[in-house]
Parts: structure tokens; C-alpha cells; sequence
């Protein structure tokens, strides 16, 4: 590295920690205006397959704001959930991802999307029962092996549930970080989708998460729907703001939790950059408000 | 060919789910409910429609001059049927569609558009080359720094970046003026295209080489010296101008280093 290269980075080069504060998932439309305006915002993430070609300007472009931001590494397809063993290759870009940009934290989802040899580019639901956990654990062993590091399971969006599950979705999240010493992203549009659509209390399965695992949560837009029978069916859109109940669902969250990264995914029909940032400042204005509390609480 | 054994289709959850998710006429798999505990048509569609849909924006992401050709209604059928003979076999997106020209090819509600299937590889081709590892051209001054005996000799190394291919179609103009929702009614269809791909830097560059530059650079990304390349070209054309190709297939970036 040049001395030039070293003095143009900012204070949060290459490996960073992402601080407890909001961050925006990436877009590439948005790179330009946030470098020229300087984006104050806590961290930036990305879905590891977009920085799966060798070069060129995702690459260039990525390499600027991670000089700039601290970055957090998203994978979206490596299906931990799936029957099939692992896609190795695939496996092997993600730990080369993380070589190559050191991010602050990994993270996947609890989900499927390959299956004998098709990729669906979907996050597809998994049945909560013995075979599956164990599936699933050998799954994120290997990944944190090959990797090298802690990764992040995240709580999955669910429009069907399973006659074969045996235990709860928390359960099921629970003894994989407790198995595998994995941690968790704590998706909380997820948590609500989830609940509605399956008509479960979001509260209750906000206080029955194991909250001291989560490294990140991530917050994004649904788009409301019904089932046949007419009751709600919501869908994990990530075209639009985050809903007030899913604020109100954060809140609670920050007020056990302190403060914790906050990711805004906003994925289709992607806003203007202001208008994303304006999300990740509504999630800073909580953040905040709970620090100032707990430091009042500290000084009193 | 025997029947499929119980114990595969009993325990072939993700298979029956999968097969599903792509086929509309496959039923909604078993012991998938809804909070009544009853199967819900409705929400296994939701995996249905997401699935294809956003297959469906990849495939539009990764072909915008071939959606604008046919018509965004179109191309969505197009691409629906695309996906479900050729569903993506790997997650990274702009990697999918490889075989969108041989399909398009073959794809007889097309068949009166047959040079859609070479703009779709050159589609395919810009976006790989968009994607290519970082390396610098050949710059046109290295050359010059081998010494005059030796320059025939000389092999031209393929950059990263490109890729060369002779189209009985404008297929280089029609994925141009299309991506930039130009007019392209005065393209003439009768006439072929030898298109060179190059992205010396970030920007890539859909090339249409002059006579004989798809016979001499292709001679050489194949590995024949300067002097067979050369000869090669010379033979297929009449008036071959060496010093002219030779600057231009420098200054475009198509090589990356010369070996002796
Ligand atoms: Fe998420």
C-alpha cells in the first residue's frame, strides 16, 4: 500500500468493529452521492453474492466505502437450511469475501434455496425438528470452519408453517447458537411478519429471544396481503419504510437489549439515497434516546 | 425405468417443495399450514411469485436490450419459460442466463426474431466482461520495446476482460441502441457484425472490428505469434492494414501481456 492510499482512509479502515449504530444496506445507484456527501451513518452491508465477480466497479466501488464506513458482509444464498449438502464453491467465495474486505460482521439466514442443483432466490422455510437441527448445525459449523469466524443466523419471514415441527422457531434458533456458537441477527420486520401471519404475539417472541446472542438486528418495509380465507398475510417486501408497529417492536427491543447495530434493508422499489438515510436516522433517534437514559441512569 | 422407491418420496421434502416452487401445475407439497392448521394455496403461492419474480427482474437486470426488443410483457413469458428449462444453478445473479441465446435460439414463438439469441450472448458477454478480474492492458508502447527480430514471435496474452465473437446480425448495434432506448429502425439486419468486448478499466466497450480484425485478433487469443496471426488475417482479407489493426487492438485493451 502506498502512503498516499493510507493517508486517504478514514478512521474506519479495513476490519473495523460496527458500532451500535444504524446502518443502510448497500445499493450501488446510491455509492456516489453517499461518498460526495459524506453520509453520516453508522455502517453500510451488503449481500455478498453482488461482490462474487472478480473486479470491476462493484468491486472498486465496495472498496471505496469500506476506506470510508465500517462494513457488515450479508450472504443470501449459501441455503445453511438446505437438504443438500453445502455448495462448497459457493462456501469458499464467502470466506474469500471475507478475507478480501474483513468485514465487521457475517451474517446468513435460516433458510433454503438450492436444492439438487437449482438456485431459487428465495429464502425458503425449514421444518423445526430434530433432522433439520442437526442439519442445520453441521451446516454452520462448516461455515464458521471454512470462514473462520463467528457468523450470524438471522430469524426467518414464514408464510407457511410446518405439521412437521416439533419445536418453536426460538427453540430451534436457540440451541443452533447454543450448539455451534454461532450469533444471531435479529430480524425484527421478520418477527412481525412472522407473527401475523401465523397469529403469534410479537412481543412474546421478542421477550422469549435469546437477546444477549443477537449481534445485529435488521429492520425493513412488508407489504400487506390476505389469505384465501381472508386473514392477513404479510410479505417480507423490503419496498418500502419500515411500519410503526415494527418501530414500536424495536423499541422494546433497544430499551432490554441497549444499543445493538441497526440495519434498514430496503431491497425493491429502492428510494432515493435521503430517503433511506432518513429511515437509518429515525433508527439512530432510538438508539440515542436509550443511551442518554442509560447514561442518565449511570450518572444518577 | 422403475418407480420412484417410497422412501425417496417420503423423505423428499425440498424436492417436492422445489418442484413446486417452479411448476404451477405441481400441487402445493403436503404438511405445509397455515395458523387453522389447514394447507393454504395462498400462501405456498407466495414462495411461488417470489421465486419467480425475482427471477424474472435478474433475468431483465442481466438482458435490458433483449426486454426492451421484445416488449416488458413479452419478456416476462420469455423469461418464465427460460426459467423453468434453465433455472439458475449457482447464486450469484449476473452469472445467470448463459444459456438465454441458445434458448432463444430454439424458442419457436421467436423464431420470426432470430437474432435475438446473438444479442443475448453479446448481452451475456458485456456482462461478464463488466465483471472480469482487474487487470491492466497491454500498453500500446510495449511493443515497441521488443526488439525488431523478435517481434513476430511475439504472443499476445487475452485480457480478462474480452471476448470476440462474428455475428451474422448488428447484434453489437441492436444491444446498443436498445440499452440506451435509442431508435433502432435503421439498422440494417442484413448485415453481420464482428464484435469485440473489452473493458480495459471499469467501462466496458462493445467494439465492431474492421475486415480481417476478427480473423487476427482471434488468431492471437488463441495463441498463434504476431507474424501467423498476421498471415492468417492477410489471407482471409484483401488489403489487410496490419500497422492500423495492430494500434487498434492495442488501444481497445483486448490483450494483457505479450509473451516471447
Ligand atoms: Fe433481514
Amino acid at each position: 500500500m502506498n502512503e498516499l492510499n493510507s493517508n486517504d482512509r478514514g478512521p474506519f479502515s479495513i476490519g473495523s468493529e460496527i458500532p451500535a449504530r444504524s446502518g443502510a444496506g448497500l445499493k450501488a445507484e446510491h455509492v456516489e452521492e453517499i461518498l460526495s456527501s459524506r453520509a453520516d451513518i453508522g455502517f453500510f452491508e451488503v449481500h455478498a453474492e453482488n461482490y462474487m465477480g472478480a473486479g470491476g466497479v462493484p468491486h472498486r466501488q465496495l472498496g471505496e466505502i469500506r476506506d470510508k464506513y465500517p462494513l457488515s458482509l450479508h450472504g443470501v444464498g449459501l441455503s445453511i437450511g438446505g437438504e443438500d449438502p453445502l455448495n462448497m464453491d459457493h462456501l469458499k467465495r464467502l470466506a474469500e469475501l471475507n478475507r478480501r474486505y474483513q468485514p465487521g460482521l457475517f451474517s446468513e439466514h435460516l433458510a433454503w434455496s438450492s436444492h439438487d442443483g437449482a438456485y431459487l432466490n428465495d429464502l425458503l422455510p425449514v421444518p423445526y425438528d430434530e433432522a433439520t437441527l442437526d442439519r442445520v448445525c453441521d451446516h454452520v459449523d462448516l461455515v464458521q470452519e471454512v470462514v473462520g469466524r463467528q457468523m450470524l443466523l438471522e430469524n426467518p419471514s414464514t408464510y407457511v408453517a410446518f405439521e412437521q415441527s416439533t419445536m418453536s422457531e426460538i427453540d430451534f434458533i436457540k440451541t443452533i447458537a447454543e450448539r455451534t456458537g454461532c450469533g444471531l441477527l435479529l430480524d425484527v420486520n421478520n418477527i412481525y411478519v412472522s407473527a401475523t401471519n401465523h397469529e403469534f404475539s410479537p412481543e412474546d417472541y421478542l421477550d422469549a429471544f435469546p437477546i444477549n446472542l443477537v449481534g445485529e438486528v435488521h429492520l425493513a418495509g412488508h407489504a400487506p396481503d390476505e389469505d384465501e380465507a381472508g386473514r392477513p398475510l404479510l410479505i417480507d417486501a423490503h419496498d418500502r419504510k419500515v411500519a410503526d408497529v415494527v418501530w414500536a417492536l424495536y423499541e422494546r427491543l433497544i430499551a432490554k437489549t441497549g444499543g445493538l447495530p441497526t440495519l434498514i434493508e430496503w431491497d425493491d422499489d429502492i428510494p432515493a439515497w435521503p430517503i433511506l438515510l432518513k429511515e437509518a436516522e429515525i433508527a439512530e433517534g432510538i438508539l440515542s434516546n436509550f443511551q442518554e437514559r442509560a447514561d442518565h441512569v449511570a450518572n444518577a | 425405468m422403475s418407480p420412484m422407491p417410497d422412501s425417496e418420496y417420503l423423505s423428499g421434502g425440498q424436492s417436492g417443495f422445489s418442484n413446486a416452487l417452479l411448476d404451477p401445475e405441481v400441487q402445493t407439497p403436503p404438511g405445509l399450514v397455515g395458523p387453522d392448521g389447514l394447507a393454504s394455496e395462498k400462501r405456498f403461492s407466495v414462495y411461488r411469485n417470489n421465486v419467480m419474480a425475482s427471477l424474472i427482474d435478474a433475468m431483465g437486470a442481466n438482458f435490458p436490450a433483449i426486454k426492451r426488443l421484445v416488449g416488458d410483457e413479452f419478456f416476462v413469458s420469455l423469461a418464465r419459460e427460460f426459467i423453468v428449462q434453465f433455472p439458475p444453478t449457482q447464486p450469484i445473479l449476473f452469472m445467470y442466463g448463459d444459456e438465454f441465446g441458445t434458448f432463444l435460439e430454439n424458442f419457436p414463438p421467436v423464431a420470426d426474431f432470430p437474432y435475438l439469441a446473438d444479442v443475448a450472448r453479446v448481452e451475456y458477454a458485456w456482462l461478464q466482461s463488466y465483471h472480469a478480474a482487474d487487470v491492466s492492458p497491454l500498453e500500446a508502447g510495449e511493443l515497441g520495446n521488443i526488439a525488431g527480430e523478435d517481434v513476430g514471435r511475439a504472443k499476445f496474452v487475452p485480457h480478462s476482460s474480452m471476448w470476440i465473437f462474428r455475428s451474422i446480425w448488428p447484434a453489437a448495434s441492436l444491444m446498443d441502441r436498445n440499452r440506451e432506448g435509442a431508435d433502432c429502425s435503421d439498422i440494417d439486419l442484413s448485415v453481420g457484425e464482428d464484435i469485440l468486448i473489452t473493458r480495459p478499466v471499469l467501462d466496458v466497450q462493445t467494439l465492431i472490428l474492421p475486415q480481417g480484425g476478427f480473423e487476427f485478433i482471434s488468431a492471437l487469443a488463441g495463441g498463434e505469434t504476431l507474424e501467423a496471426a498476421a498471415g492468417i488475417a492477410m489471407g482471409s482479407v484483401e488489403n489487410f492494414d496490419l500497422p492500423a489493426q495492430i494500434s487498434g487492438m492495442l488501444v481497445c485493451g483486448a490483450f494483457c501481456r505479450i509473451d516471447l
